[in-house]
């Protein structure tokens, strides 16, 4: 197994590592930098659990190998608002409930970031046919689709 | 407070991905297992050669079967949930189930352990282990496994594993007297759970002080204390058990399973934290499933369509292991009648081993199936004599003038089910209304003459909540003036950091940011019973209140002697304590609990400190309700079933938190949609899994669930001090009910719906034969 030097702006701190070929990204993020934030929910690329932004678009971190992130800037959940300053999606997705668990959530978060920037104003479709690539198991979708259109209406 | 929209405690660690899930746990040193996993459903283990893995690097070891004598040892069945009174079963013999067995029973059960220095260095160990087998035949379906001449799964024990039975009235003359009598066979596929977090564990033993600590993501932490302490020898408080943040949990997460033994084991002979978590492969192939489930049904009735009997065999896939016993067919009886009289109701179920993974309860356990199959009696019912939908069901209904009202059936803690201070009228009248059955029936008229096709459905479902024995909480006041509350249960997104914070600072007079909610922790209470049954609010959440009353009580008492006055002129609001009338003088609680530590005034009240432990024991269930009515169009050229309008009216009581509740059933509700629409674990003749990924595995997307008109009633229970309901597993019981009736509506009863999932091809079908009756051309 071939092992690569890869440097990777996280979060807008840059990380040089030797990483085998064949590490996947999300697993970088986790066991390498201690991001524990994107998780890992199915291994066919279904679930969403592990989206990230990568630069600028969100990807998912399980189907992207480290090695092809090198000289990325990549944005994971804990890059998204902290206390006391959540961004208004983090806020939305609390006041409407949109989260039960919080497992998938990091990653709905981050796609539905990336849906508000593509569509500013996006209705209730346009909302779930974008998220189509992020599994909830516990919300069934209600609440998560109102936090993003209340996001979508102050725009 | 109660009944507050507040927010959620929980949601700034999970916002901000600061969650703590099992995966995210780490320490150095730590070793990863891989489970090395049979290929065959039914196989002896001939032989197993660890020689090509334990030259790879990374890997430690690689152990089965006799390598520790720790690991012969027994799963323990009915994890803590047995029923504790009479019940419907035949005495069972269930069988031992080891942790590495000899004997295989289904694809993916676990037949050796790699440990090693990363879990990729794992995953290589488990590909280069070599197993021989002698494969055996396998039995995957009840009908196959109840032949004389079926493959014995488990020698010494038949296929029909366990029974049950029960009888109401004189069914027999009940059929011979009835003006109609129809058969049907209904049959729901099993289902998998498919949380977003699979299972994990990590184990780490500490030598210096003899102790073991365990991260798992299960629902019955204290069921896994208990036995892991029992399998290592170790006293209970030598082994702690936390299972905090969990990503879902459903109730398969409530099993016990091999490797969380497999780990405790591992950590205390090599000395290393160790940690394994499942793939989503693994979690298809060795998680538990809710079990297959036939229903042979008989119904008799009168030409008004009044039921008079209703004979049922049932019969339960339970996979290669009965860990449940009857318990999921049991429920299903218990909620069979759901709104409806069968004065005379007989019953004979029995579990079937088949070489399947180990079925055990699912959101539901056992509620939906009944539900499915009363509301389409009542449909068939309906169409036998030309009666609409509603009628049928006023025919039959369970009237408020009937209660209380005892059918005859027992619950599975001993105690004769009763409906007393519900109200399914009203609930059927307010959905009717709330979706405007009559517009729908007009606008339907007119839509078919058009040549679309539109239909209506409905679902009636009951959920029992609450069983015991009993859970207990820990409500003391810190000198910090923040309260801790201590819970024996766990949460696996319920929000039960929020709702049992709410009572308690109800109970208490704190203010609700002032209050901890911990549970998913042996060490935090004696002792828990598991989340799940939809029990946690009734047990904790009463048990909360009371040991907020106890606390409060001490503070009253304290207050009055620090303070010189009468108990009667004590107040306590907002963590403050003051007098009633002129006098202003005020203590915080936090000065209270400083001065309770040494004011002889707690001597007769426990000692120092304002704390009490206190547990709550339910007499016995509290019953939720509700009722679905799903109106669907079915594209004529597709077969695509299309949501025109969901109304869900329910009863959960008085709701904790109005938000949560209604997360609640909308969870649950796309379980149902997803257990109508597609959802279906299957294996083949062979028994090799066919849905092993998520891409063959149906999961309800954001874009298939309809948005949904949730009307809340509330039903007032004096069952219990807070007044309360469940409201866990009501979601998931009538949408399957409602939509198959609603597309089968809408296809003028060109398809009869008998299972779920609902299968395209049927609608297609469905939609040729109406089609050719309407005489519409067909363009193929």
């Amino acid at each position: 197994m071939s092992v690569h030097n890869i440097t990777i702006t996280v979060n807008g701190v840059e990380h040089r590592a030797e990483v085998e070929a064949r590490l996947l990204l999300v697993h970088f993020i986790r066991d390498h930098l201690g991001l524990t934030g994107s998780h890992i929910g199915c291994d066919t690329t279904q679930c969403g659990a592990c989206t990230l932004m990568m630069d600028g678009k969100a990807v998912k971190s399980c189907t992207v190998f480290a090695v092809q992130a090198d000289s990325t800037a990549v944005t994971t959940i804990e890059g998204i608002g902290r206390e006391g300053h959540l961004h208004p999606v983090q806020e939305a997705f609390s006041v409407h409930h949109g989260l039960q668990c919080g497992y998938c959530t990091p990653g709905m978060v981050i796609s539905a970031i990336q849906l508000l920037e593509r569509y500013p104003n996006a209705d209730e479709k346009q909302i779930r046919d974008q998220l189509e690539g992020n599994i909830c198991r516990c919300t069934g979708y209600h609440n998560i689709v109102k936090a993003v259109r209340a996001v979508a209406e102050t725009v | 407070m109660i009944g507050e929209t507040v927010r959620r405690k929980e949601d700034l660690r999970f916002l901000t991905g600061k969650g703590r899930y099992v995966e995210d746990v780490s320490f150095p040193r730590m070793a990863y297992l891989g489970f090395v996993r049979s290929p065959h459903a039914h196989a002896h283990i001939k032989r197993i050669d660890p020689s090509d893995a334990l030259k790879l690097p990374g890997v430690i070891g690689v152990y089965w079967g006799d390598s520790f004598p720790e690991f012969n040892t027994t799963l323990p069945a009915l994890m803590g949930t047995a029923s504790s009174g009479v019940t419907y079963s035949d005495p069972t013999k269930l069988v031992p189930h080891p942790v590495f067995p000899a004997h295989v029973t289904y694809v993916g059960e676990q037949v050796a352990v790699v440990v090693a220095e990363t879990p990729y260095a794992a995953a290589d160990g488990v590909e280069a282990v070599a197993v021989e087998y002698d494969v055996l035949p396998a039995v995957t379906e009840w009908a196959e496994a109840i032949r004389p001449d079926a493959p014995q799964i488990h020698a010494g024990f038949p296929n029909r594993i366990a029974r049950l039975s029960h009888s109401i009235g004189n069914v027999e003359k009940a059929f011979e007297s009835a003006d109609f009598v129809i058969e049907k066979r209904f049959d729901t596929a099993s289902l998998k759970c498919i949380a977003i977090e699979g299972r994990g564990v990590v184990a780490r033993w500490d030598e210096v002080t003899s102790s073991l600590t365990i991260w798992s993501t299960t629902q019955m932490h204290y069921a896994t204390r208990d036995k892991v302490a029992q399998t290592l020898g170790l006293a209970q408080d030598q082994v702690r058990v936390i299972a905090r943040d969990i990503g879902g949990g459903f109730g398969l997460k409530g099993g016990f399973y091999p490797e969380d033994i497999v780990a405790a084991i591992l950590t205390w002979h090599l000395k290393c934290p160790i940690k394994w978590t499942e793939t989503r492969l693994e979690h298809m192939l060795s998680s538990n499933h809710s079990g297959r489930q036939t229903h042979d049904v008989r119904v008799a009735f009168d030409k008004n369509g009044v039921i008079s009997a209703v004979d049922l065999k049932l019969y339960k896939e339970v996979g290669a292991y009965c860990h449940f016993e009857m318990m999921l067919a049991t429920n299903t009886v218990n909620h069979f009648p759901t709104h409806y009289k069968i004065p005379n109701f007989r019953v004979e179920g029995w579990g079937i081993l088949t070489n399947t993974a180990c079925a055990s309860p699912y959101r539901g356990a056992g509620r939906v199936e009944a539900v499915f199959s009363m509301d389409r009696i009542l449909d068939a019912v309906g169409r036998e004599i030309g009666l609409d939908p509603v009628q049928v069901r006023r025919r039959n209904i369970v009237t408020v003038a009937d209660m209380p009202y005892s059918s005859g059936l027992i619950y599975r803690d001993g105690v004769r089910v009763t409906y007393s201070g519900l109200n399914f009228e009203k609930l059927l009248d307010t959905a009717l209304e709330r979706t405007d059955y009559e517009g729908w029936r007009r606008r339907q008229r007119d839509w078919r003459a058009q040549g679309r096709h539109v239909g209506i459905g409905i679902g009636s479902y009951v959920e029992a909540g609450g069983i015991g024995p009993c859970e207990g909480a820990t409500v003391s006041v810190d000198q910090s003036g923040r309260v801790k509350v201590k819970v024996g249960v766990n949460s696996q997104g319920q929000s039960h950091e929020t709702t049992l914070a709410q009572v308690c600072a109800s109970a208490l007079g704190v203010d609700y940011e002032m209050v901890d909610v911990i549970g998913g922790d042996t060490s935090a209470l004696r002792m828990g019973f598991g989340t799940g049954a939809s029990r946690v609010a009734i047990n904790t959440g009463n048990a909360v209140h009371k040991a907020s009353l106890t606390v409060r009580r001490k503070v009253t008492s304290l207050a009055a002697k620090v303070l010189g006055c009468g108990e009667g002129e004590i107040e306590v609001k907002n963590g403050f304590v003051g007098l009633r009338g002129s006098r202003q003088e005020f203590l915080s609680l936090a000065q209270l609990a400083l001065a309770s530590q040494r004011h002889s005034a707690m001597a007769p009240l426990g000692g120092p400190g304002l704390e009490s432990t206190e547990f709550f024991y339910p007499a016995t269930v509290v019953w939720s309700s509700g009722v679905n009515v799903a109106v669907v169009e079915v594209n004529p050229d597709t077969g695509k079933v299309e949501i025109l309008n969901y109304v869900f009216v329910h009863d959960s009581g008085k709701p904790l938190h109005p938000l949560v509740v209604e997360g609640q059933l909308s969870g649950g509700f796309a379980q149902g949609f997803g257990m109508a629409m597609g959802e279906a674990h299957r294996y083949d003749r062979e028994g090799q899994l066919k849905t092993a990924t998520l891409l063959d595995y149906y999961v309800p997307r954001a874009a298939d669930v309809p948005d949904v008109d949730f009307v809340h009633l509330s039903f007032p229970t004096a069952e219990n001090p807070l007044g309360i309901k469940s409201v866990g597993e009501s979601g998931p019981n009538a949408p399957p009910a409602a939509l198959a009736a609603a597309i089968e509506d809408a296809l003028e009863g060109c398809i009869q719906i008998t299972e779920l999932p609902i299968s395209w091809t049927s609608i297609l079908k469905g939609l040729k034969d109406l089609h050719a009756r309407n005489g519409r051309q067909e363009t193929t």
